[in-house]
């Protein structure tokens, strides 16, 4: 009897479940924003966004400013900014962590051009997570990156806003009186020599603070090797280190012939928080804000 | 005059000339009509940044042929190289330990650190070996393999923890090679490595020619075997030490170079001048080569030596129809 039950139950209740899986599934759709993110792939993101995951610290800053800090599921190791982010989910990045991301159910998740592989962003596709790419060349991008991105998770006013404030905050930056012609190269790492290239958003940056930047477009990346031949061939105004003093002792110490660069011999060694120099998004800005500073004629002229 | 005589002074104008090249190849607009200019910035770079990094590729690519040749003969193994004993896997653990340990600051400690993983790993080997009961070839690359494989496995795990860290990049980089960091101490140290190679191995000839012939031919005739192994064995990897701590594993040139002169010019006791002449070489035109590839930075040796040197040795492998033996 009771098999006899169990067997018109089943595909009753299988049927049922069929439907509402049919109709939640129709729901979904009829709820999912078409978008082109801006490595120019489609996505299909659920509305409304509630769960978000960004996959790297300057994503994770961008998302900071668009939504409330209960959307923002999971964070990095390098996220650190504001202090709060590090009471949420850890998810390893290097390698990912691909089943902590599944387990936190995302709506989206945001990172940054080179951060994910193509195979990492098909494997995620492939489980139902969208996944938007930010890509960052300059300032305008960075701007129009913040816009879009409250855009996709239904911000609109304040990605707008967010954006159009970061944009200013740069502009105001070319009101203060900077000495003309100076150049500048920023050092990522000493050994081997890894320098923001120009086609970095560095160069942009240095721009804003009345700078150019020493690395020639004839490197076509945007963060190359270079050697010391070449670094004394551009002889840069300004060093900018990420950090402390650290980075630039061990490039001097490595590499002393670099000691004859005019940055050098000048004392024009800036440290710039590595954090803030090191992630293009909102606060890119604070970096920006600290070269200028040091930078700019006033205080360029006492130096 | 005999036609290996009129290779060998073509193959040193050669030399002569892709140094001369060298020179004039790099990021400045410096080249070797600066070479007696009072600019200090085209001294700088011609005598200080370009001159020390081409010699110090040749003394390499001589050493690491010398200590490939040894290798092969001694083990009786043409697939021996002079990493064969662990030498690179030791060299970048124990750069890489110093590196974590002291961080960046002290310039000198990861070639130290080098030296003594390459040198301890050694020795490891051969201390296994003899506890194996035999110091016979075949022990000896199992030990090595075994250990090299433990080594790597080690770097792996902290490449793996250090992750999303600069410092990786550091070891990945140094893992290539480099002569970034050459300067003319440095040449020096090499120097005396290089005059004992030109002296020593002909004085070895006879005996490394017998071991060729299996351990068991070469005891019957009068070799000892073991003390003959350690010997060489020890002295081939100081100098690949030596040479890692200067220009961190360039793989390749000791594997191959060492085939090229014997199918070439076959085995004889002046062999080891060809081994300098030609792995000096190749280190040489891969450095100035890989400036003309890459800019600025050029491409790591270890790359470069593989790119050049593989067709060649492919084509004497086919055409000379080369027999180790």
């Amino acid at each position: 009897m009771l098999k006899y039950i169990i067997c018109c139950l089943l595909p009753t209740l299988l049927i049922s479940c069929h439907e509402t899986c049919k109709e939640s599934q129709q729901e979904s759709v009829s709820q999912e924003l078409t978008a082109v993110d801006e490595l120019g792939r489609t996505i299909h993101v659920r509305q409304p966004v509630q769960r978000i995951l960004p996959l790297c610290a300057s994503s994770e800053e961008t998302m900071v400013l668009l939504c409330d800090s209960s959307m923002l599921v999971g964070r990095t190791p390098e996220c650190s900014s504001p202090t709060w982010i590090l009471s949420k989910p850890l998810v390893n990045n290097y390698p990912l962590d691909m089943e902590k991301v599944v387990t936190l159910k995302p709506d989206l998740i945001v990172s940054k051009e080179g951060m994910l592989s193509n195979d990492q962003l098909k494997k995620l596709e492939s489980l139902g997570l969208a996944v938007y790419m930010q890509r960052a060349d300059d300032i305008k991008g960075i701007a129009a990156s913040i816009k879009k991105l409250g855009e996709v998770i239904g911000q609109k006013d304040k990605g707008l806003d967010a954006s159009v404030k970061f944009q200013q905050q740069f502009d105001s930056l070319k009101n203060i009186p900077h000495a003309s012609s100076f150049s500048a190269a920023g050092i990522i790492s000493s050994d081997p020599i890894y320098v923001f290239g120009y086609s970095s958003y560095l160069t942009d940056v240095l721009r804003y603070c009345g700078l150019t930047n020493a690395i020639d477009s004839s490197i076509a990346q945007g963060f190359p090797v270079v050697d010391q031949e070449y670094l004394l061939k551009v002889n840069p105004d300004f060093l900018i280190f990420p950090g402390e003093q650290k980075e630039a002792q061990e490039l001097f110490v490595k590499f002393p012939l670099l000691k004859r660069l005019k940055a050098y011999q000048l004392h024009h060694c800036l440290y710039i928080n590595g954090d803030w120099l090191s992630r293009p998004g909102p606060e890119l800005i604070k970096a920006a804000i600290e070269i200028s500073k040091q930078t700019s004629l006033p205080l360029h002229e006492k130096r | 005059m005999k036609k290996d005589s009129w290779i060998a002074i073509a193959l040193l104008c050669l030399t002569a000339l892709t140094f001369s090249l060298g020179l004039s190849v790099g990021s400045a607009d410096t080249d070797l009509s600066d070479l007696w200019s009072s600019d200090v910035f085209d001294q700088t770079v011609l005598f200080h940044l370009r001159m020390p990094r081409l010699l110090l590729a040749w003394e390499v690519g001589a050493l690491l042929a010398v200590a490939g040749s040894v290798m092969q003969r001694v083990l009786n193994n043409p697939l021996a190289d002079p990493y064969i004993l662990g030498s690179a896997s030791g060299a970048s653990f124990g750069a890489a330990m110093v590196r974590l340990a002291m961080g960046g600051t002290f310039i000198l400690l990861p070639s130290i650190g080098a030296f003594i993983g390459a040198l301890f790993s050694v020795l490891l080997i051969l201390l296994i070996s003899k506890l194996m009961g035999a110091s016979g070839r075949h022990q000896i690359i199992l030990a090595g393999v075994a250990i090299s494989s433990f080594l790597m496995a080690l770097l792996s795990f902290i490449y793996y923890l250090h992750a999303g860290d600069n410092i990786l990049k550091t070891l990945i980089f140094w893992s290539f090679g480099s002569f970034e960091m050459a300067d003319w101490e440095g040449l020096f140290i090499l120097l005396p490595l290089l005059i004992a190679s030109l002296i020593l191995q002909p004085l070895w000839h006879k005996q490394l020619g017998l071991m060729l012939l299996g351990d068991d031919r070469a005891m019957q005739l009068g070799q000892n075997t073991t003390a003959l192994r350690w010997k060489a064995l020890l002295f081939s990897s100081i100098l690949v030490a030596f040479c890692v701590a200067q220009a961190g594993p360039i793989g390749f040139v000791g594997l191959m170079v060492p085939h090229w002169v014997r199918s070439l010019f076959g085995m004889h006791r002046l062999s080891v001048l060809w081994e300098v002449l030609i792995g000096g070489y190749l280190l040489l035109a891969a450095e100035v080569l890989s400036r003309f590839l890459v800019y600025p930075a050029g491409l790591p040796p270890g790359i470069m030596t593989a790119m050049i040197g593989v067709p060649f040795f492919v084509y004497l492998l086919v055409r000379k129809k080369y027999n180790f033996q």
